[in-house]
């Protein structure tokens, strides 16, 4: 099987692996195993849902067990690191654009930003979307909704998200105040959360970017 | 846990969003493999490859009571009789399958249960997208995260005394298939 893998992929550009592996390929690796488990595309996806959605915390919780709150903190910031530029690759490709600075305005912006999450599995729906303002509502948090365990106190959880996503700092926070900068337009948009569903804020994480003035 | 009417409200908002399941399945299947790889890199970066290989098995071992709770409901078990194999190996695929691991039963009598996992796409998505070889420290630490995951099943039910897990083969270390072997203490 080694043999096999290593071919397989050896010949393919970083980008190419990349988008072979997150969206469905003819063969893959995902709809192979989908065969062999009897699992249907729905049911595929929402163990890979439970399977990303519950290890984000859990990760978070055994760094600080190991190294303290502060250094296991700033470990576990580190672990997802990656997958944004990836999910970025995969939009991009979604969206028939070649490279992020063929993004002009902030409708083309808020679109990218909707098919980015979604790649990260939480659905987003664009409510708003004007050349000076565009709304995204992230409508299904998976870490919020699918990934509590059995025995994860509520207390913990909340600290978790004010920690993490709600941080302009790092987590969601602060990929939503950068994601203007990241599409070359931060000196005319700015971006920020609004509101954040997993600290009881409202129905949905709400991104907001807006012209500069 | 699961939650029937949230996975429902779940694909919904996924169709609302314009997405493709079929692309999620994937997409967040690496986000997982992604997490895990890192979680023992960065651990090794910051404090040794001892304690990388204890953070990573600390981490996939809080799976194991998930599945329990989630197999005692689904399956509708009560309890785990003294020396049931047959009901631990039921179990224990779940572990694997939790991950996507297809599993299938090899024997399964009153004193041996025997399975194997057919495929690890684990194994396969850290070669492809980081192009590690077979046998690398997180593959080793891996193999030593599905021993330890089956010795804490068996633990949690209650049958360290009577039941016995051996594992002689792993795809991550080169074989074709995982081997799981779930027999009676002698």
């Amino acid at each position: 099987m080694s043999a096999r893998t290593a071919s397989k992929f050896s010949n393919m550009s970083s980008d190419e692996k990349i988008i072979h592996f997150m969206t469905e390929t003819t063969g893959d690796k995902i709809g192979q195993v989908m065969k062999l488990l009897g699992r249907t595309a729905e049911e595929q996806c929402l163990a890979s849902a439970y399977c990303a959605a519950t290890y984000s915390y859990i990760v978070y919780e055994v760094l600080r067990e190991e190294f303290g709150p502060e250094k296991g903190s700033r470990i576990a910031v580190a672990v997802p690191f990656g997958f944004g530029g990836w999910a970025m690759k995969v939009a991009l490709r979604q969206m028939g654009l070649n490279d992020i600075k063929e993004i002009k305005d902030i409708p083309t912006m808020a679109k990218l930003f909707q098919k980015v999450m979604n790649v990260f599995g939480n659905p987003c729906v664009i409510t708003e979307s004007s050349t000076d303002r565009a709304v995204i509502d992230l409508v299904f948090c998976k870490n919020a909704l699918l990934g509590v365990g059995p025995w994860d106190r509520y207390i913990d959880r909340v600290r978790y998200y004010k920690e993490t996503e709600g941080s302009p700092e790092m987590g969601y926070g602060k990929f939503c105040s950068e994601f203007p900068n990241m599409c070359g337009l931060g000196d005319r948009v700015e971006g920020k959360l609004a509101q954040i569903m997993c600290l009881g804020e409202g129905s949905a994480c709400r991104t907001v970017f807006e012209r500069r003035r | 846990m699961k939650d029937i009417a949230m996975e429902k409200f779940y694909l919904e908002s996924i169709r609302k969003a314009g997405a493709r399941v079929e692309d999620l399945a994937r997409s967040m299947y690496v986000q997982f493999v992604l997490a895990d790889y890192n979680l023992y890199n960065e651990t090794e970066k910051a404090a040794g490859p001892d304690v990388a290989r204890k953070v990573h098995k600390n981490a996939r071992l809080r799976y194991v009571p998930w599945v329990i709770k989630d197999a005692f409901e689904d399956l509708r078990i009560g309890e785990v009789k003294d020396k049931d194999v047959s009901t631990v190996g039921r179990i224990a695929r779940r572990v694997y399958e939790r991950t996507s691991c297809p599993f299938k039963v090899k024997e399964d009598t009153g004193d041996c249960f025997v399975g194997v996992v057919l495929d690890c796409p684990i194994v396969d998505f850290s070669m492809g997208l980081f192009d590690e070889e077979l046998g690398c420290p997180y593959h080793q630490s891996s193999a030593e995260v599905c021993v330890a995951s089956m010795n804490e099943l068996v633990k949690q039910l209650g049958q360290s005394e009577n039941i016995e897990v051996i594992q002689d083969k792993f795809i991550c270390r080169g074989d074709d298939y995982c081997q799981i072997i779930i027999q009676r203490k002698r």
